[in-house]
């Protein structure tokens, strides 16, 4: 396989809610070692995208993972074909410790001797988890869990990464060690697929990123419209 | 520092511990308490032991069973059919399959098939049932309890005929051995929520979905805990059938299944502490209750409450309970070392930082 099929391929995909359109038929590519951001106002399709990816939710279209066609597979399946999502509001497993967090991502690894390289990488990625590995993970702050959850997904050793609104609820200083790790994730050759509401961070992070306005992408950016205003405001408000 | 750091280790064996102890110091008091007492806390015990196998699974895996009875069911049956003597087995129940006549097993191999069988009918019934979620799981295990109540009261080949009882089963379990095994199915149970089965159950129910994009399938996961919980249940219907020595399908059926589901809400579904502690508190309200309804001498009065007021008693107090404190006596925690920090439940974090 060639580096260029590496990486998430999404064609006309369309969710729907007991018959109300939810994402319209949007085409995507996150191609490995890029990182694309999905913005757009609440009720866009954002999240809806991501979990339709997972599996999580009926969709139509196709997804190809490394140009395999991951049509029908459940979540659990989806995350041995190499997807990983770190959902929205951290999802953490609080009573669990953060090494049992850790272990559990790696349920889903295609590559079960890969172990304890992972592991160490994660912990390399987020010392933090090193230093409170036997703490419990719901005693962790909002940012913690947020490394954690990233550190959770990166246990999956995944080829695509998706990220639904990393930042919600963290400090400024938590947000940049977050895309700071995302930025080092995006290195190691990983296709990351960001979805989030602060725009202009965003923008300025990904190499593109789709802006999705009722169910369908109305502009496509590059990190350079990040200080537009005038881009910005056409992205929220049309 | 060191030995803080040891405290937090041993934190959870601390939870074993005093699970065993709380366990033989309530035995070990009604052991005092004359005859009477010692069979109801044998029979407490037994309930003790089907409301831990409920949490096994219930707690692990947050789906509801009604069913767990039946492996009770079968476990007993198995023990009386194997304990039974031979000779009375071939004039109480002449309908059996001939050779069932002829088996014979001491009464603790006895008890172990009798968990093997109630696990052997989790294991079949599993991976059909454990698709399901909700009140769909609820209702299809109660289905499943209706089966199996059905086919023991009908059955004569592996029974007493319809209506007749099964009688001549061996006096061999006194308080102290049923303390024992309750003390060795307490271990098992707490060994088994450090399984990964269990681990990967416990995330599942907390979070599914950061279960399922963690890549966990829940449904062998759960068809595990339902057949280990099977075991368990298997066990206890053995040592019903040794502590009551008269079996009947109509006694192990809805009403013993509404009860022990009643101690484990009691104490909280979540915890094996919640399990252990509802068992034995529920136990105590319901001896004083049987005590009061048989009247009390105090000084000069006695003390008494109507016929028929205990379960009307037992319901108000459970349903009082899941007012109060809906998560059970124990809040569905484990106890743990009285210095150690509990977690925040779910998605409280404890800052943003």
């Amino acid at each position: 396989m060639s580096n260029a099929d590496k990486g998430l391929s999404v064609v006309d995909l369309t969710v729907a809610y007991n018959g109300v359109p939810a994402v319209r038929g949007i085409s995507l590519e996150v191609p490995a070692g890029q990182a694309i951001g999905l913005i757009g106002p609440n009720g866009a399709g954002k999240s809806s995208t991501l979990l339709s990816i997972m599996g999580a939710i009926p969709r139509g279209g196709t997804v190809l993972v490394d140009g395999i066609d991951i049509a029908g597979l459940p979540p659990e399946k989806v995350v041995r074909k190499g997807v990983s999502l770190v959902p929205e509001g951290r999802h953490v497993f609080a009573e669990l410790t953060v090494m049992d967090n850790l272990r559990l991502g790696a349920v889903g690894r295609r590559d079960k001797s890969g172990y304890a390289e992972a592991l160490e990488n994660v912990l390399a990625l987020f010392p933090i988890l090193s230093e409170f590995s036997a703490r419990q993970a719901g005693l962790l702050s909002g940012g913690q869990q947020q490394q954690l959850a990233i550190g959770r997904s990166l246990m999956a050793d995944p080829d695509v990464l998706m990220l639904d609104e990393p930042s919600l609820g963290l400090s400024p200083t938590a947000v940049d060690a977050v895309f700071e790790a995302l930025d080092v994730i995006r290195g190691l050759g990983k296709a990351v697929l960001v979805v989030e509401q602060r725009a202009e961070f965003t923008i300025a992070f990904c190499d593109r990123t789709y802006v999705l306005h009722d169910g369908e992408i109305t502009l496509t950016l590059k990190p350079e419209d990040a200080n537009n205003v005038d881009v910005l405001t056409q992205a929220y408000f049309g | 520092m060191a030995q803080k750091s040891l405290m937090w280790r041993l934190g959870p064996l601390w939870s074993l511990v005093s699970l065993l102890l709380i366990v033989y110091a309530v035995t070990l008091v009604n052991s005092r308490l004359g005859e009477g007492i010692q069979v109801q806390m044998r029979y407490a015990l037994v309930n003790l032991v089907i409301v831990v196998a409920l949490q096994m699974f219930i707690g692990t895996s947050g789906v509801l069973s009604f069913g767990h009875v039946a492996f009770v069911a079968v476990g007993a049956w198995t023990v009386g059919l194997l304990t039974i003597d031979p000779e009375l087995k071939r004039n109480l129940l002449p309908d059996m399959f001939p050779f069932l006549f002829d088996v014979q097993a001491p009464w603790l191999v006895a008890v172990i098939l009798g968990g093997l069988v109630g696990g052997l009918l989790a294991v079949i019934v599993g991976p059909f049932l454990m698709r399901l979620n909700g009140l769909q799981a609820g209702i299809a295990t109660f289905a499943l309890l209706g089966v199996v109540s059905q086919v023991l009261t009908y059955w004569s080949s592996i029974g007493p005929r319809s209506g007749q009882s099964m009688v001549g089963i061996p006096d061999v379990l006194d308080l102290q051995t049923t303390m024992l095994i309750t003390l060795v199915i307490i271990v098992i149970a707490w060994l088994f929520q450090r399984t990964k089965p269990a681990r990967l159950l416990r995330a599942a129910r907390e979070d599914p979905i950061a279960a399922a994009a963690s890549g966990i399938n829940v449904v062998p996961q759960r068809v595990i805990a339902f057949a280990v919980s099977g075991v368990v249940a298997g066990v206890a219907g053995g040592m019903f059938a040794l502590t009551n020595r008269v079996l009947q399908a109509s006694q192990l059926g809805i009403e013993l299944t509404f009860i022990t589901l009643a101690m484990l809400v009691l104490g909280g579904v979540l915890s094996l502490s919640g399990a252990i502690v509802g068992a034995l508190v529920f136990s105590l309200i319901d001896l004083v209750l049987v005590q009061l309804q048989s009247g009390v001498d105090i000084g000069s009065f006695v003390v008494s409450i109507p016929q028929g007021a205990r379960p009307i008693v037992l319901a108000l107090v459970l349903i009082g309970m899941l007012l109060w404190r809906p998560s059970g006596l124990t809040g569905g925690r484990e106890f743990v070392w009285p210095f150690r920090k509990h977690a925040p439940l779910p998605g409280n974090p404890v800052t943003n930082d």
